[in-house]
């Protein structure tokens, strides 16, 4: 890559191995923490640990795991699955230990005094690497590589000063993007709170229906092009775009066109609220473009996301193969509304903090498009990293 | 909720002071530096104390009106020199080149460190109940000179303070407590920081035990913070220092010295043993029975088993399996109580189900004799070593009544998981009316006409037979039951103040880390 020598994996690991899952399987995690997790394939994403679905162990189990007890600067990697979960690594948080692996995942143990842990994760999450380690598969339809295999894995190694500076700069925008997915998180919530606490007096009831305009999106899929904006479909809204992601070139009118920070609402199949968050797109039927009148956006989202449980019920009730609502649904179903007075107060408030929380939705995918851009660049060499002393010196307040 | 921004709180002292000591602490690691800074920390506090002293004594020679009166200059001298007259007010003598002054004045010269070791070594050949306490090695190669005689200067600095009975220790005391909590912080590591209980713990253990007076012992001290907490309680309940006697032991040596220090900058009188050790197969006070055990034993100790503890007159209820130490402990904090002594202690979560290795029927065992008295969940993030969720435990043996309510056949269960607020990303603390809610619950139902009444979600008094149909199993989350609310189990305006705590550390943090990609950035060369 930059005329820096290379190593094999097991050049520079002290450990390198998976666990398994404890006998029993799934029937026998605990409902909480009591000391171990278990970290599944599911937890690890690129360059993201993702705790949502954490297992948790017993003692007894976890002393059967001992030897792939995760310690901090573990790297992840994902060694088996279909084309989605396979070659997914990322670092292990503190937060989650003490914790073990199940089968499915490698520990890569980085001797730092050989290493930088996050240099050695930058390479795995390389772009080109995937393919790399999908080559060394044994075969048959779901991927698999061994131990054996990650241990031969050959990578270059600049001087170790070096390797610090990429991991380093690649892990602080990680973790920026980490604090914006926690902003994402807590916003809602806090929006959620606020509201109810202000319902708690003398609040509005009024039909979903005039909580803002329902537009139906369009039958745009048929006659797809390929090409230009995202035609979004159900799908796309849970699980983002993929590869059976349909494209068109076709106008469509402004009302059915998402673009970052609208509301969207599915109102068949798994019936949800969701902001749109990436580039302009075109709305597929089934989906309202949900349009803010007469209450603000952050409004609009914070109440439709709590009666949506009631259409999900409708729609489960209907019975067919698709259940879906009606519009007539939308106007048979009440909601609470702040007052006018506590809305002028809650306005000023909660405007600006959901608008915060759009731009850290933006925020992330230009810093996972600089990232992308970086880190390739980084372990070519293509950017030199300067390394010389930095002696920062914390002024004393 | 407030709508004004709030005004940033200024710096306290301690957090002035350790922002300066860690600005000094160059290639020096965090576990390493710690010996540095508290044995200076501690040097200035004899020193002062020493100077104190030695002004009331010339005072009160030289004062006509004064008993002690002594017209007689030179004979005046002699008294100043006589180290009994210091001995007698319990403070140590300091030679004169190990006073702070002549240090302070050679702060600048290369061979401070070479002054400061000499200087302890003075210290300790004068006063025998610190020999062998005090750090060395100030004059080693790897520590930067320049930045040791700042570090001497910027603990010169530290105030005298007369507020409290005796003298300057306030100022020191909590410098010193501050600075073992914010080291425990910085060290990395599976033991990081294992020397230091933090606060949030401490303080709730010793508000539900109050120990009052009597014999206090820690088989487990660590730097020794349980019994500063227990003395600072009896003082805020009017009672004097002496009113406990105090016993400890620990097994690091490093942090048995920290805890002698700490304590002797605390005025507060203890038998930490000789030396440090094994509290299993060495234990200094054997005969000791005392009326409140208080401890934070390490977690799941592993490799604690030695052949000569078969048959251990400790192991009444069962032997510890040689795999985890837990049971190991709660033995030994049960053998060393008075027959109406009162044990509370911090346990993994692990020990409130575990059935393997004997574990399961040491647990019954304790139930069926009646020593259960009561079980907190704590909520997870209290250690700056680990992120699990600990349990405290209260084991009494005075359950048919002592002052108290006869509590046999029923124990206390408390689910305090909910409270507590982040303090960092990593830690969680709980306040004063955190640690109120806990204790004032444990209090009414152990007190005479208390007013005890079970709370869904929190508390729960329940029968020896519901635990046994619970097979033995103490988990407070399966007694207390959920909650009765509407929507969530969070009062509404606690859950606001908590989600409006958590914005303010993301984007807090998040500004930290984007002035941290811009530096990076400019380093690789990008023009930002």
């Amino acid at each position: 890559m930059a005329g820096w020598p290379e190593v094999s994996i097991s050049d520079i690991a002290t450990k390198v191995g998976s666990g398994a899952t404890p006998r029993g399987g799934a029937e026998t995690y605990l409902p909480e923490r009591v000391e171990y997790a278990l970290v599944r394939s599911q937890n690890v994403l690129d360059r993201r640990f993702d705790p949502d679905g954490l297992a948790y162990i017993s003692n007894e189990q976890a002393q059967v795991l001992r030897g792939v007890f995760l310690q901090p600067k573990d790297v992840l990697l994902n060694i088996t699955g279909d084309g989605d979960t396979f070659g997914r690594s990322c670092m292990v948080p503190d937060s989650v230990l003490p914790a073990c692996v199940n089968q499915h995942v490698s520990i890569v143990r980085v001797d730092p005094a050989k290493a930088d842990p996050d240099y050695v994760l930058a390479y795995l999450t390389h772009p080109a690497v995937k393919p790399y380690i999908a080559s060394f598969n044994s075969g048959g339809s779901r991927r698999a590589v061994t131990k054996g295999h990650i241990e031969s894995f050959r990578l270059p190694l600049p001087p170790l000063e070096s390797q610090q500076v990429i991991g380093r700069v690649l892990a602080a925008l990680d973790a920026k993007m980490e604090t914006n997915a926690r902003l994402v998180q807590v916003v809602p919530d806090l929006i959620r709170a606020r509201v109810l606490s202000a319902l708690a007096s003398e609040p509005v009831l009024i039909s979903v229906a005039k909580l803002a305009k329902f537009v139906n999106g369009g039958a745009y899929t048929k006659g797809a092009t390929g090409t230009g904006r995202m035609v979004v479909r159900i799908a796309d809204l849970n699980s983002g775009p993929g590869s059976s992601t349909v494209y068109n070139d076709i106008e469509v009118p402004d009302d059915k066109t998402a673009r970052p920070g609208d509301i969207l609402m599915s109102w068949s199949g798994s019936l949800g609220v969701y902001r749109w968050v990436l580039d302009e797109a075109i709305v597929n039927q089934h989906i309202f473009k949900v349009l803010p009148t007469d209450f603000p956006a952050w409004l609009v989202f914070d109440r439709l996301d709590a009666v949506i449980h009631i259409f999900q019920s409708v729609a489960k009730d209907k019975a067919t193969t698709m259940g879906h609502i009606q519009r007539g649904h939308l106007e048979s179903t009440e909601v609470e509304v702040p007052n006018p007075g506590q809305l002028a107060i809650l306005g000023d408030e909660l405007g600006p903090l959901w608008r915060r929380l759009l731009v850290a939705e933006q925020e992330n995918r230009r810093l996972t498009r600089l990232r992308d851009a970086l880190l390739p660049a980084l372990l070519s060499g293509q950017i030199r990293v300067g390394v010389s002393e930095h002696q920062v010196s914390e002024a004393i307040a | 909720m407030a709508r004004q921004a709030k005004k940033a709180q200024p710096k306290s002292l301690e957090q002035r002071l350790w922002d300066a000591a860690d600005a000094l602490r160059g290639n020096q690691e965090p576990s390493e530096y710690k010996h540095v800074v508290l044995g200076l920390v501690f040097l200035k506090y004899i020193s002062d104390r020493f100077e104190a002293r030695r002004k009331d004594i010339e005072a009160a020679l030289a004062d006509p009106n004064s008993p002690d009166y002594i017209p007689n200059e030179a004979r005046r001298q002699t008294f100043l020199e006589d180290r009994d007259e210091y001995r007698s007010h319990n403070i140590f003598w300091v030679p004169t080149d190990a006073r702070w002054e002549s240090i302070q004045a050679q702060a600048k010269l290369p061979e401070i460190g070479q002054v400061i070791d000499t200087a302890m070594d003075l210290i300790e050949k004068e006063n025998p109940s610190i020999r062998g306490v005090l750090p060395r090695n100030y004059g080693r190669e790897g520590l930067d000179k320049g930045r040791l005689g700042q570090l001497v200067d910027l603990i010169g600095s530290i105030g005298f303070t007369e507020s409290d009975d005796h003298g300057s220790d306030d100022v020191l005391g909590r410098v010193y407590e501050y600075f073992l909590g914010q080291f425990a912080g910085k060290e990395t590591g599976k033991d990081a920081g294992a020397f230091y209980t933090p606060r949030s713990v401490v303080k709730t253990l010793v508000e539900m035990l109050e120990p009052f007076h009597g014999r206090v012992y820690d088989p487990a001290c660590g730097s020794g913070g349980m019994f500063v907490q227990s003395a600072e309680f009896v003082k805020a309940h009017g009672g004097k220092r002496t009113d406990i006697s105090v016993y400890g032991q620990e097994f690091t040596d490093t942090t048995w010295k920290l805890a002698k220090m700490n304590l002797a900058l605390r005025g507060i009188e203890a038998d930490l043993g000789d030396r440090s050790a094994d509290s299993f197969t060495q234990d200094l006070h054997p005969d000791l029975r005392a009326d409140f055990v208080i401890a934070n034993p390490p977690f799941n100790v592993s490799n604690w088993w030695d052949a000569k503890l078969q048959d251990d007159p400790r192991w009444k209820h069962g032997t510890p399996p040689s795999s985890n130490a837990n049971f190991a402990w709660v033995q030994h904090f049960i053998h060393h109580l008075s027959p109406k002594g009162t044990a509370g202690f911090v346990l993994a979560n692990g020990s409130l189900a575990s059935t393997s290795g004997g574990e399961g029927e040491i647990r019954r065992s304790l139930i069926e004799c009646d020593l259960v008295d009561c079980i907190v969940a704590m909520p997870d993030k209290l250690f700056f070593n680990t992120g699990i969720p600990v349990t405290l435990w209260f084991v009494s043996k005075e359950r048919d009544g002592n002052g108290h309510r006869r509590r046999t056949g029923e124990v206390l269960f408390i689910d305090a998981r909910k409270l507590g607020k982040m303090e960092t990303r990593r830690l969680r603390v709980l306040d004063d009316a955190d640690i109120a809610k806990i204790s004032d619950t444990y209090h009414a139902w152990r007190n005479h006409d208390g007013g005890y009444a079970d709370l869904a979600g929190f508390a729960k008094a329940a029968s020896l037979e519901e635990i046994a149909a619970r097979n033995f199993v103490l988990t407070p989350g399966q007694y207390v039951g959920v909650e009765e609310a509407l929507l969530d189990d969070e009062p509404i305006d606690d859950k606001v103040n908590r989600l409006v705590g958590e914005l303010k550390d993301v984007l807090a943090e998040g500004e930290l880390l984007e002035a941290e990609i811009w530096k990076n950035l400019r380093e690789l060369g990008y023009d930002v």
